[in-house]
């Protein structure tokens, strides 16, 4: 599923992220591949703003499209 | 060199060790240029806030170049967002440069429960950490003692970097081992009120109806006839004059100085008495906006907006700056990702933005006209903005950007802040304005004694009288204008204009050419044929507009 699909107050991990800048500014941010994010706000078509330990991102639709995640819980199984 | 992530506090350290004030505040990317200043007879460079060293924008790249000269890193960090910002702790300690990091806002991870270990920070980093919440100088004192050993410690070899995704790994395993990680959905319900779309854009309609009320209700009223009709006009201008008067032989240089046109009674009573409570008055409305973390949450309100003038909601960021001063938000457009997006963005402000001065002179003449003409002005300038942006998305060749924007937390703006920034915003608009309106002024007495005025009202009559349908001498009012728009823009308070020729006047000024400083930035920004391109369309959109409103009106 990609970011656009995450339902606010739910947390997931972020699985790939397609755009090479956008994963390079995640790293940074400490919300790239592999890490868990919470999704705090989502509009349909975007933006939507993940969270992490009180720290909010704003993503904007077209890269939340291009960002594929899965429920945290479906990745501790 | 002080160096971290965007809006840290990097700018207050700065300040607090060289006791010169830096810009400061609440969403990334205020610092745009390096400032520098002196710590005990040492170079001080504060840089742009940046979030890695991947040389992938200018910030980036300049970061990475200061580094090469620095003898000493500061690195400023975020308490509260520790994890973030310990990425880019690893890749400035593999620059090999003696180091310390200052773990600022200590005073939000105390307010909010938190527990950070310090010191065992100190011992996995290996290099000195020291806890400060800068706004109120705590910490301050340790840093100049740390400062001073460390300069003297010679730099090691530089490190090779490792790739973004061990070095966030690394990041991880430090801060997990400092810190309780975690932490929950991080939306108040303040935040939630401002990034929803209702509620959003009336509180942006609320926010903009208090400032054109505050600014031209308020201040151009009561503290402009305070500043202009008493302080000026009949306490100082009139001993001046009569001094000037005894002294100068009648002839170009009294012009110059008192005349109708003169530096002293026209450019220095518009420049302080009108013009200076407007702008500070305005900086101070925006500084609180800015302090307050707002701004980043109208971007996220207004990225579906944006799409379609090829930007993202971030450019609502320097859009607003404009307001407040054109020439510094052409600048800060390089916090948008892409040439492109800039060029655009540049070209906007251009065009149908009104600096503080300038909104200040127009909310002046506007509001006493009544709600239903300044309801038209706003719908003529952003339909004329919108068009221009989709026009431009069209035509200008590259590709945008999305919005990936990280939120800064909202705070309750510091008064001492807002108005340290006012007033050095404030006396910055003095210092480049001044000067201009001077050589407006002599230029306009110079045209005026040579009967060069009258002819050029006569020669433009076809455009001014026939097209536009003001009197001749609006002329003058434009050629203000073409040195700086708010210039001219209070040149038209002094023609007697009918309710639609005022309004012809000011949407066609406010259309009109950008301010020297401003054009000078965007060809310095993005070259001289982009200059030479948004001087020319905003000439032309300008004349066209108020042709075809002085047809239908």
């Amino acid at each position: 599923m990609n970011l656009l699909a995450a339902f606010p107050g739910k947390r997931y991990v972020v699985l790939k992220i397609k755009d090479p800048e956008v994963r390079r500014q995640a790293d940074c941010l400490g919300m790239g591949e592999g890490e868990d994010v919470y999704c705090v706000a989502r509009k349909d078509n975007g933006p939507v703003i993940l969270g992490r330990g009180g720290q909010m991102v704003a993503v904007g639709g077209e890269i939340a499209r291009g960002i594929q995640i899965a429920p945290w819980r479906a990745r501790k199984k | 060199m002080l160096a971290g992530n965007p809006n840290v506090g990097k700018s207050v350290v700065f300040t607090n060790l060289t006791k010169r004030y830096a810009e400061v505040s609440n969403y990334p990317g205020t610092t745009v240029e390096v400032s520098r200043g002196f710590w005990q007879g040492n170079p001080v460079a504060d840089t742009p806030g940046i979030y890695g060293l991947n040389a992938a924008n200018d910030e980036e790249r300049l970061t990475e170049a200061l580094l090469g000269d620095a003898d000493v890193i500061v690195n400023v960090v975020d308490a509260t967002r520790l994890r973030r910002d310990l990425f880019l702790t690893l890749q400035l300690i593999g620059r090999g440069a003696p180091m310390v990091v200052v773990v600022n806002m200590m005073d939000e991870v105390r307010r909010q429960g938190q527990q950070l270990d310090l010191a065992r920070l100190e011992s996995l980093l290996g290099v000195p950490v020291i806890p400060a919440a800068a706004a109120y100088g705590e910490g301050m004192e340790e840093l100049a003692q740390v400062l001073g050993g460390l300069r003297h410690k010679k730099k090691s070899g530089c490190r090779r970097l490792e790739d973004g995704e061990s070095l966030r790994f690394r990041a991880n395993e430090i801060y997990g081992k400092i810190a309780a990680s975690g932490g929950g959905p991080g939306l108040s319900s303040l935040d939630k009120w401002l990034t929803r779309p209702f509620s959003g854009l009336l509180t942006a309609a609320l926010v903009l109806a208090m400032i054109w009320w505050l600014i031209g209700g308020l201040v151009a009223n009561q503290v402009v006839d305070i500043t202009e009709g008493i302080v000026f006009n009949r306490w100082l201008l009139p001993p001046i004059v009569r001094l000037l008067l005894r002294l100068l032989p009648e002839g170009l240089l009294q012009q110059i100085l008192i005349g109708d046109f003169g530096i002293l009674t026209m450019a220095l009573a518009y420049g302080i008495g009108l013009l200076l409570p407007l702008v500070f008055s305005f900086y101070l409305l925006l500084s609180l906006l800015e302090d307050s973390g707002y701004l980043p949450r109208l971007a996220v309100l207004l990225d579906n907006t944006f799409r379609p003038l090829g930007l993202n909601g971030k450019a609502v960021i320097p859009l607003i700056l404009g307001f407040g001063c054109v020439t510094m938000a052409v600048i800060s457009t390089r916090m948008l990702s892409t040439r492109r997006e800039r060029i655009i963005l540049a070209f906007l402000l251009g065009l149908a933005v009104p600096c503080s001065a300038q909104t200040g002179v127009i909310a002046m003449m506007l509001v006493p006209m009544g709600l239903g003409w300044l309801s038209l002005y706003a719908l003529i300038l952003l339909s004329i903005f919108l068009a221009a942006g989709v026009i431009l998305n069209k035509t200008v060749p590259g590709q945008s950007a999305g919005l990936f924007l990280e939120l800064p937390r909202l705070r309750l703006p510091r008064p001492r802040n807002i108005l340290r920034k006012s007033w050095a915003k404030s006396m910055a608009f003095l210092k480049d304005a001044l000067p201009l309106f001077a050589v407006g002024a002599a230029l306009i007495t110079l045209l005026n004694y040579g009967g060069g005025l009258i002819a050029l009202e006569n020669g433009l009559a076809p455009l001014t009288v026939s097209w536009l349908k003001l009197p001749p001498q609006v002329v003058g009012a434009f050629i203000m204008g073409m040195i700086r728009r708010d210039f001219g823009a209070a040149g038209l308070m002094a023609l007697n204009l009918a309710a639609p020729q005022r309004f012809v006047a000011l949407v066609t000024m406010t259309l009109f050419v950008p301010c020297i400083a401003s054009v000078l930035v965007a060809v310095k920004e993005h070259g001289l044929l982009i200059g030479i391109a948004i001087w020319l369309s905003s000439l032309a959109v300008a004349l066209l507009t108020g042709g075809l409103l002085a047809a239908v009106l």
